[in-house]
């Protein structure tokens, strides 16, 4: 579960977001959408641990990960965050980039995202080597090895062909569907969030608007 | 893109550049390059200027580059030369840059009075004064009785190697000593003169002024010097004392190593060269030199409050014949 | 826009390619007679290899230290991050030999007598290069884009994050820094000079002084030409063109980074050097100095010194970074002329200063060229001769850091040429730019040999006055000059850090 309790947070005199109160359950998924430069990325930043709140708080599974001057380390959090650029490392391969955040180098779940999002071609490739859509599936790849618990997507299929965008839907649901956590996914595509969920929240300005 | 503005910029540089050019003044100049001191030099150089209404543009040596920058910049500027007048603190590098032509033949009427031996044979260079190759020991790590008397003391094992200091001999007057050892004992017996202080380990330095430094702070007991370097630490109040090696009858005598004046071939103002060649060569400027400690003695009249010492007869021909063997002995001992 | 890049690339053949060609067509016919010197056997090789072993160690321990301090600083804004900052630049403008002598001033006070020899010349050495290592590690770092660190913070520990993200990403600016220290070192010879190491410049510099002959030095620097290829070749050509955008000028993230207690060891040890590298010179310095009354009297008596000074390191570093910035692209164009161009690049850091002087007068000592004989204009053609490599270097960096695409998008969507450069290329490249303009300053302002070559009569620059009273044995008023120069190189180094703070 995943819960943020009257969160804050400003960038100088812009309020990215403000007084954000959410609550997604285990299991459940829900869309943010809304106007450019709304907040909803700071929101899932928060979440992930790469802001610290000014003011409120985060939990995650009942526990408090950010308040304001302290935070959980990211990657302690057991969520997964895809960007909305693919931000891949520059100098590893597709496969160390994928191999990144494993703790076992042969683990299966490797064997199996680059089943699941057909890269076992591009394992080699580094990523200048890649088209854009491949990029894409690579930075998807990197995040569901990990097994996160919940995940944090931000619009991960924006560019893409409908036939990818298809396919991949269906690889982050069943992500999700087997983690068993939330869900929380940042779009502005309506095909996209009626394939997510029903329950779409609107924000503006920094603040939702259930 | 970035190209171009970038080359733009470039000529705006160049532009600027040129555009800070002075025009050139229309009193007459005279150029020098000199290896002494400026803080000698100027002075000298300044009094010239009052004198004669002739502007004095200077070049001074440094020391890191030794006198070797100055040289090595003449032999560059042989072709369309710069200066008009060298003004040196030794005597070696004059004589390389005569063998390369880069030198005027100019007898100047100051000259009548020195010496025959400090007056080159073709008129090329004029010597005077003279800084000597002295002792300089701590006062209070030596009694007097133990003050070392002969270059021969630094093959002593009286003397801990390691309290004895002697700037590189690849460079410099101390380049010029071993030329003149070679000389005056012979090649072979100056190399194993020489072989010997490098078995033994004494301490080679970068340069006098940190033989100098050494022995006033105490950390040798005593080292090679130039008698202008001994002066310095003396009106410091160092417990320094100044020793002439060598000095008893008979004995090879002390190297003196003299101040040389010359003309440079081809230069823009040979007219004014000529004036502050006469000038540095006058009798009141040597005396001016030694009263400040530049120069140890004055080649003409009377030294009073100088002791009288006994130099090593090698004549500056000699020396400079022996210089490239002895240097490329040097590098092959001491640089390793 | 290709012509205007053909005139920036002759203007660079001319200026700074064009003494060392000088010196090369009239040494090359020599080559039957001299072509033994360019292979040092027996003492000479052993010269050459301590030469290289010093280089080397140089360069690494500068790496290690400048990029630990380096990591230190970075993402510390701030006082204490500002502070530190200006603190690390504070000896740069310092020679190394200046350095050397305050750290012999400083152990003999504390009679610790124990540094000689290569080991000496190598602690002074890496102590004086620290300053410009860490500068260009901090660089390196801040070139990271800040969403690659992200991406990589919610998958693992910071310290592989450290290891594998940051780490590789920040290397080949670090490296090529390392490299050019180690160039640095390799000509040095006033160092080991006075620690008594023996180092193969040393020789050639007693070579040149003995003979004064120009081809014979030349000849015997090969070999150090070679060693200087090879280590670029290794630095530049070692990594993948990996194009990151810039991401200095990012508003700071808030991520905190935790690093393991190894590193933060590490980290402390290497500030602790830092600081000794600030406090002996300094320390050493503001004592001999003794008064401020000393300082302004030295002023008084050195105004057109520091004036000269000022000026010359100025225009050098303008000259050099425009030249440097066409000659850097064209070192990326792939073609039968590439190698030819990394030659012309390369060659001049690998020859003894007061080679490249001999070089620069035999160039431009010519009749038509009287006006300029007599100029501050020819140090500054002497500084830029010297260091527009370097500038070039630093530049053909960040080049290669650039994201292409963004300088594409800005020819296609700049309505002039002026925009796209002014818009995008200049803040896209100002880390690299500035960087390369700042070193170049500074080493022009601490330039002796080259300078001493082609200083116009009657002229001198802080450097000269320093080393001319470093003879007389005057330490107050060398101190003093030292107090100067630091102030005079800093200060507008200081200026320029604070107007782009602002900008940011």
């Amino acid at each position: 579960m995943i819960e943020l309790r009257q969160v804050s947070k400003s960038y100088g005199p812009v309020g990215a977001a403000r007084d954000v109160t959410l609550t997604v359950a285990d299991g459940q998924a829900i869309v943010l959408f809304g106007p450019s430069g709304c907040g909803k990325t700071t929101v899932l930043r928060l979440i992930a641990g790469l802001e610290a709140p000014d003011c409120g708080e985060v939990l995650i599974d009942g526990e408090v990960a950010s308040r304001p001057g302290w935070l959980k380390a990211p990657r302690e959090r057991k969520v997964g965050f895809v960007f909305q650029t693919p931000a891949l490392w520059p100098h590893m391969t597709v496969a160390e980039n994928i191999r990144f955040g494993l703790k076992d180098r042969k683990s299966e779940a490797f064997e199996q995202v680059l089943g699941v999002l057909d890269l076992v071609g591009l394992k080699n490739r580094f990523p200048d080597e890649l088209s854009g859509g491949e990029a894409r599936r690579v930075a998807l790849a990197r995040t569901l090895a990990a097994r996160p618990r919940h995940l944090l997507l931000d619009e991960p299929l924006s560019n893409l062909d409908l036939d990818s965008r298809e396919s991949l839907l269906r690889v982050i649901l069943q992500a999700h569907h087997e983690s068993g956590g939330a869900l929380i996914y940042v779009t502005h595509d309506t095909d996209e969030s009626e394939a997510i969920s029903p329950k779409r929240i609107r924000m503006q300005n920094g603040r939702l608007l259930q | 893109m970035h190209a171009k503005i970038a080359s733009l910029t470039a000529w705006l540089g160049l532009f600027l550049l040129l555009s800070g050019c002075a025009p050139r003044p229309q009193s007459p100049e005279v150029v020098v390059y000199t290896s002494v001191d400026q803080v000698f030099s100027e002075p000298v150089l300044k009094e010239f200027e009052k004198s004669s209404g002739v502007r004095v543009l200077a070049v001074y040596d440094v020391e890191a580059a030794k006198t070797t920058g100055l040289v090595n910049r003449l032999l560059a500027e042989k072709k369309r030369p710069a200066a008009d007048v060298f003004w040196s603190g030794e005597i070696a590098q004059t004589l390389l840059l005569k063998e390369q032509g880069v030198l005027a033949r100019y007898v100047s009427p100051s000259a009548s009075t020195l010496p025959e031996h400090y007056r080159d044979k073709e008129g090329c260079w004029t010597a005077f004064g003279g800084r000597v190759r002295v002792f300089l020991v701590n006062t209070k790590l030596l009694s007097k009785e133990r003050y070392p008397t002969s270059i021969e003391d630094l093959r002593k094992k009286d003397y801990p190697a390691d309290k004895i200091a002697l700037a590189s001999p690849l460079f410099g007057t101390t380049a010029t000593h071993a030329a003149a050892l070679y000389a005056a004992l012979g090649e072979e017996e100056g190399r194993a003169y020489y072989r010997d202080l490098q078995a033994r380990g004494l301490r080679i330095v970068d340069g006098n002024s940190t033989v100098r430094d050494l022995v006033a702070s105490g950390q040798v007991w005593f080292g090679l010097v130039d008698t202008d370097d001994a002066a310095v630490a003396l009106k410091r109040g160092d417990p320094v004392a100044i020793v002439f090696p060598d000095q008893e009858k008979g004995g090879l005598g002390a190297l003196s190593i003299p101040n040389t004046v010359a003309l440079v071939k081809g230069s823009p103002h040979p007219t004014e060269g000529k004036r502050l060649v006469d000038f540095l060569l006058s009798r009141s400027v040597e005396e001016r030199l030694r009263d400040e400690g530049w120069l140890y003695r004055s080649t003409r009249g009377a030294n009073d409050n100088v002791v009288e010492v006994v130099t090593m007869k090698t004549s500056p021909g000699q020396v400079f014949e022996m210089l490239k063997i002895s240097r490329s002995d040097m590098t092959r001992l001491f640089l390793r | 826009m290709k012509a205007f890049s053909r005139i920036g690339e002759a203007v660079y053949l001319l200026v700074v390619a064009g003494p060392v060609l000088m010196l090369a067509l009239t040494s090359l016919p020599r080559a039957p007679e001299l072509w033994e010197l360019a292979f040092p056997r027996g003492q000479s090789l052993n010269l050459l290899s301590n030469s290289l072993v010093l280089a080397t160690a140089v360069a690494l321990s500068d790496l290690v230290c400048g990029t630990l301090i380096a990591v230190f600083l970075w993402r510390r804004s701030g006082r204490l991050g500002g502070g530190l900052r200006l603190l690390v630049l504070l000896t740069a403008p310092l020679p190394p030999y200046i350095h050397a002598l305050a750290w012999i001033f400083a152990f003999d006070t504390v009679n610790f007598r124990a540094l000689t020899g290569l080991v000496g010349a190598w602690w002074v050495e890496v102590m004086a290069y620290l300053p410009l290592s860490t500068c260009l590690a901090l660089l390196a770092l801040e070139m990271v884009q800040p969403d690659l660190l992200e991406a990589g913070k919610l998958l693992a520990p910071d310290q592989r994050v450290l290891t594998r993200i940051l780490g590789p990403l920040a290397t080949p600016f670090a490296a090529a820094g390392a490299g050019l220290i180690f160039l640095l070192c390799l000509l040095e010879y006033g160092v080991p000079s006075i620690f008594g190491a023996a180092t193969y410049p040393l020789e050639i510099y007693a070579e040149f002084s003995s003979s004064g002959d120009p081809a014979r030095v030349f000849f015997m620097a090969l070999p150090l030409f070679a060693a200087a290829a090879l280590v670029l070749l290794a630095t530049f050509a070692g990594y993948r063109g990996s194009a990151l955008n810039r991401a200095w000028s990012r508003p700071g993230v808030d991520l905190p980074f935790h690093w393991p207690a190894w590193l933060r060891w590490a980290q402390g040890a290497a500030l602790l050097l830092l600081a000794a590298q600030v406090i002996v010179p300094v320390a050493t310095i503001l004592t001999l100095t003794k008064s401020l009354a000393m300082l302004g009297q030295v002023l008084a008596f050195s105004t057109a010194e520091t004036r000269v000074s000022f000026q010359v390191s100025l225009l050098a570093s303008l000259l050099s970074l425009s030249l440097g910035a066409v000659v850097a692209h064209r070192l990326r164009q792939p073609g039968p002329m590439q190698a030819l161009w990394w030659a012309v690049v390369v060659l001049p850091l690998a020859l003894p200063a007061s080679l490249v002087g001999a070089g620069l007068i035999d160039l431009w000592n010519r009749p038509s060229m009287l006006a300029l004989q007599r100029t501050w204009a020819m140090p500054v053609l002497a500084a830029t001769a010297r260091f527009a490599p370097v500038a070039t270097l630093v530049i053909l960096v960040q080049l290669s850091r650039t994201d292409p695409r963004l300088l594409e998008a800005a020819a296609i969507l700049a309505p002039s040429r002026i925009r796209a450069w002014v818009g995008v290329r200049i803040p896209l490249l100002l880390p690299g730019l500035l960087a390369s303009a700042g070193l170049v300053f500074i080493l022009t302002a601490g330039e002796l040999a080259t300078t001493l070559m082609v200083v116009p009569p009657g002229g001198s620059t802080l450097v000269l006055k320093v080393y001319n009273y470093l003879h007389y044995g005057s330490t107050e008023t060398v101190a003093a000059l030292c107090l100067l120069l630091t102030l005079a190189t800093l200060l507008p180094g200081a200026v320029v850090v604070r107007l782009v703070r602002r900008r940011k």
